[in-house]
């Protein structure tokens, strides 16, 4: 869909009329706008609607309707599976400044936000009530909140406080067709569907969202993290299952491979063991009785499973060293070589051994040496395969290793994504785990939300064939 | 009710003679009054998938049947043809302790899974209403919080993939088995709290959780009622991690634990390991301090009885009285209600926001008032159980938000508008 010469001018003049004051057009501003931290797609939107209220966005999707434009709601644009990539020709329409803290309201543990809210300064906003936003994505110093709901984000914590939608309350949501709807709010329990629950993880397809009501959640008085180093990634594996298996739930347990701590080291220096086959970082919270006894549980666990060292950190300084490698690892990856693929799969905890054999004889297929960062408490997997785009052929064998990995996956019961979203990226990769019926009543939904389908169109869902939905 | 025979016929045919009804006994499943021409216990998720696509053809409307313990809720049924009752759809499909999973067909009930789950140690903590008798799928369908809502949150946070049968005859799916999952809209929240407007749910896969080490529940009996609900406040500000704070009027008070405090009883539920629960009882006691009459802490064998027994709420604290009033406001606002439950029954969950109100059908403007103050406090009123003359002068639940979306999302499941029809929308 493009948009004609003489429209041009038209549109932007609406949009202008419609009181919106900053519209990007110029190539040059535009081109950031073309690409998400997806390696895959871009697309060359013809304007950027930068909205300073959410009466823009409404002014900015009626406009859309006018003309027929598509638009795609973003944020900070760190998605990694193409759900920020605008329609060539399309619309964007940015929310980074719909960035206030509208209220907290530290007696019922929430707080209105806007969507351009970064994530991290949402917890450091709140941190004087005793409280903060619990999933934490790896993005978190960068991501926005309305980038966390459109994609149902995950994070490190998310073990055992749950994903995005877990902390979600309430919604204010722009249909695509402009109306302003709010959805939950305060108390539990509202009648009617919960839209609210059909719009987190629902990639701006169905709407924009202008103002969310999040869930904060009590700091925990008492904290303490392990680091446990492994001969074997089968005995780290097992010993994250053999800690669940006790009836321990720790708030996160992380694991890394031995290809991905060597690259940690040699770029941060973390101080992780760097002959270790695997490493586990175990983080459990509450009240002292139960962390004191969950944390011995662990580490004894961790030395039944032949571990060769367990580190304790008690305060936050320890704690802070003990995650400074975990956090930085994607970015001392980026120094291995200038590009990377990362997934993004959940399969059953017990399977996770496995699974990891098997994506490393795939890779090794192709001549890559994937380096394993995860969250293994959830099974949720994110092996990265490195490779110089410059170098002939190394960009289509990620992919086709990619492609390989995933089916891997789906045989062991896993989905196509635990945190990251469908995207483009995996868009036509849903018949995988969903049949024709599930997908024709999810494009029905859409349909509900989005008759002139112009929010974000083409994403989520595999692209419409001639002659499918003939049933209905 | 005549019932056609090529209804029956049609019934018998899908599921076999042993698998319907349509004597006297559909008056068991009687809905706002109004029994069925036809009750039918499917064993399959094929058979659920038949009978909906045949009552599609003949417009007949469906209602979800599982254990009858949440019938009351919603607004008289606009047809109610066939019922489809779900407790022979029972299976255990998979249960993989180690992964925290259990996937289970709709109509097991609740108190099966439970003794399932025990065995290995875990738990679903939904604490439904009728424990005994409410299964998995209704649990679901109805996604009320339980009573430990707060801590624990509501039935849809457990669901990681469900299976139903939409009104279009379809079997669709959503979610999965997988305990992280964005691959799709999340139908799992969406038929969450549908109840039975969307899709008979056929199938779920649960989240669960190890039993917590121990739990201990403080009963604390108040001289007056005024300081229920700000005693219960306090405590959520300054007692950490109450798996449960709950307000009980004096009479239930009584009933219950065999004394009959004046100002009714606060109940706080800690979860953990010893050293923890004694440190959070005496930080109770230290936040009570003159203001409870009494203060009795049940543990060990004698709480699960009386833990069961709360979540029946409906028979304990609403016995005879024919109006279950549910109000859900921001937990903050709830003492601004103390005065609409003086004098009558009432379990709270104070830390969640959440008073279910038992009274007699008096005083219709008393509550039209309720509802418009619990809309203004930013709250919702729906009605739990109702005779038939209020609801028709009082709906069951608030004016929907956003009704005309809702519209259309129950005609992108259910194009002909012919599960539970009328009871949430039209």
């Amino acid at each position: 869909m493009t948009v004609q010469i003489h429209q041009r001018s038209a549109v932007l003049e609406a949009f202008r009329a419609a009181g919106i004051r900053q519209v990007l057009t110029d190539p040059v501003e535009v081109a950031i706008f073309a690409k998400d931290a997806c390696p895959l797609d871009q697309a060359m939107p013809a304007f950027v609607v930068v909205a300073e209220s959410a009466d823009d966005v409404v002014a900015a999707v009626r406009v859309c309707n006018r003309f027929s434009l598509p638009f795609t709601a973003r944020g900070a644009g760190t998605g990694i599976s193409g759900g920020a990539v605008p329609v060539e020709g399309g619309v964007v329409i940015s929310l980074a400044k719909l960035n206030r803290i509208l209220e907290v309201d530290p007696e019922n543990r929430c707080a209105w936000v806007g969507p351009g809210l970064v994530n991290l300064q949402l917890s450091e906003h709140v941190r004087p009530y005793g409280l903060h936003y619990a999933p934490d994505p790896s993005s978190y110093m960068v991501s926005t909140i309305g980038g966390n709901v459109a994609e149902n984000a995950g994070g490190p914590h998310c073990l055992a406080y749950g994903v995005t939608t877990n902390h979600i309350l309430g919604l204010e949501l722009v249909l695509p067709t402009g109306e302003v709807v709010t959805l939950g709010g305060k108390a539990a329990e509202y009648p009617g569907f919960d839209l609210r629950g059909l719009v987190v993880g629902s990639e701006g397809t169905l709407g924009i969202v202008t103002r969310v009501l999040v869930k904060l959640t009590p700091n925990p008085p008492e904290l303490r993290t392990l680091l446990i180093s492994f001969r074997s990634l089968a005995d780290a594996a097992a010993a994250v299952s053999a800690v669940i298996a006790a009836g321990v739930i720790p708030v996160a347990l992380e694991m890394m491979d031995r290809p991905c701590l060597e690259v940690i080291e040699e770029y941060v220096h973390a101080g992780y063991p760097a002959d270790a086959e695997a490493v586990l970082i175990v983080e459990v919270d509450g009240l002292p009785g139960k962390v004191a006894a969950e944390a011995e549980q662990v580490a004894q666990i961790a030395r039944a499973h032949n571990a060769v060292e367990v580190r304790l950190a008690t305060d936050p300084e320890q704690r802070a060293r003990l995650w400074f490698g975990r956090r930085a690892a994607f970015g001392a990856i980026a120094k291995l070589k200038p590009n990377y693929y990362l997934h993004d799969f959940v399969v059953p905890r017990t399977r996770l051994v496995e699974v990891l054999t098997q994506i490393r004889t795939i890779c090794e297929k192709y001549g890559f040496v994937p380096l394993n960062v995860f969250h293994a408490g959830d099974g949720n997997l994110h092996p990265l395969i490195v490779y110089d785009y410059a170098e002939a052929g190394a960009y289509e064998r990620a992919l086709r290793a990619g492609q390989e990995i995933i089916r891997v996956c789906i045989a062991a019961g896993g989905t196509l994504s635990g945190e990251h979203g469908i995207g483009i990226e995996k868009r036509d990769l849903m018949p995988l785990v969903f049949s024709p019926e599930d997908l024709a009543a999810m494009r029905r939904l859409k349909r509900a939300f989005d008759p002139n389908n112009l929010a974000n169109p083409d994403k989520l869902l595999p692209l419409e064939t001639a002659g499918q939905e003939a049933a209905h | 009710m005549a019932v056609s025979a090529d209804l029956r016929e049609t019934l018998v045919g899908l599921v076999g003679p042993e698998n319907v009804l349509t004597g006297p006994e559909t008056l068991l499943y009687a809905v706002d009054g109004v029994a069925p021409k036809a009750v039918v216990f499917p064993e399959t998720r094929d058979q659920v998938r038949e009978i909906v696509r045949a009552a599609r053809r003949e417009r007949l409307g469906v209602l979800p049947f599982g254990g009858g313990t949440k019938v009351g809720f919603g607004n008289p049924p606009a047809a109610y043809d066939i019922a489809v009752v779900t407790r022979r759809l029972n299976r255990v499909v998979d249960y993989s302790p180690a992964d925290l999973t259990v996937v289970v067909e709709a109509g097991l009930g609740f108190d099966r899974l439970t003794d399932l789950l025990r065995r290995e140690g875990q738990f679903l903590p939904l604490d439904p209403v009728g424990p005994g008798r409410s299964t998995v799928g209704g649990i679901v369908a109805a996604g009320l919080g339980g009573l430990r809502r707060a801590f624990y949150g509501p039935p849809r946070d457990w669901v990681l993939g469900v299976a139903a049968v939409a009104g279009d005859g379809e079997l669709i799916r959503g979610g999965g088995r997988t305990v992280k999952n964005v691959s799709g809209y999340d139908l799992c929240r969406l038929l969450a709290g549908s109840w039975g407007s969307l899709g008979i749910i056929v199938e779920l896969c649960f989240k669960v959780f190890p039993l917590p080490p121990e739990d201990v529940l403080a009963v604390l009996g108040l001289p007056a009622p005024a300081d229920l609900f700000g005693l219960g406040r306090d405590v959520w500000r300054q007692v950490p991690y109450p798996a449960a704070i709950l307000g009980l009027d004096a009479e239930s008070a009584r009933t219950l634990t065999g004394r009959g405090p004046a100002g009714g009883a606060l109940l706080v539920l800690f979860s953990g390991v010893r050293p923890d629960l004694e440190s959070q009882l005496s930080q109770l006691r230290s936040v009570a301090g003159g203001r409870a009459e009494f203060f009795e802490v049940v543990r060990d064998d004698d709480l699960p009885g009386l833990w069961a027994r709360l979540c029946d709420h409906p028979d304990l604290v609403g016995r005879d009285l024919p109006v279950w009033v549910r109000l859900s406001v921001p937990p903050a606002e709830i003492g601004a209600f103390a005065p609409n439950v003086a004098g009558r029954r009432f379990l709270a969950d104070i830390a969640g926001g959440i008073i279910n109100l038992y009274r007699e059908p008096d005083d219709p403007a008393g509550m039209v008032d309720l509802r418009r103050r619990a809309n203004a406090a930013g709250g919702s009123l729906a009605l739990g159980r109702a005779p038939a003359a209020l609801k028709a002068a009082f709906p069951a639940w608030d004016a929907l938000p956003a009704p005309e979306l809702m519209d259309r999302v129950k005609r992108a499941l259910d194009p002909d508008g012919i599960l539970s029809p009328g009871r949430l929308v039209r």
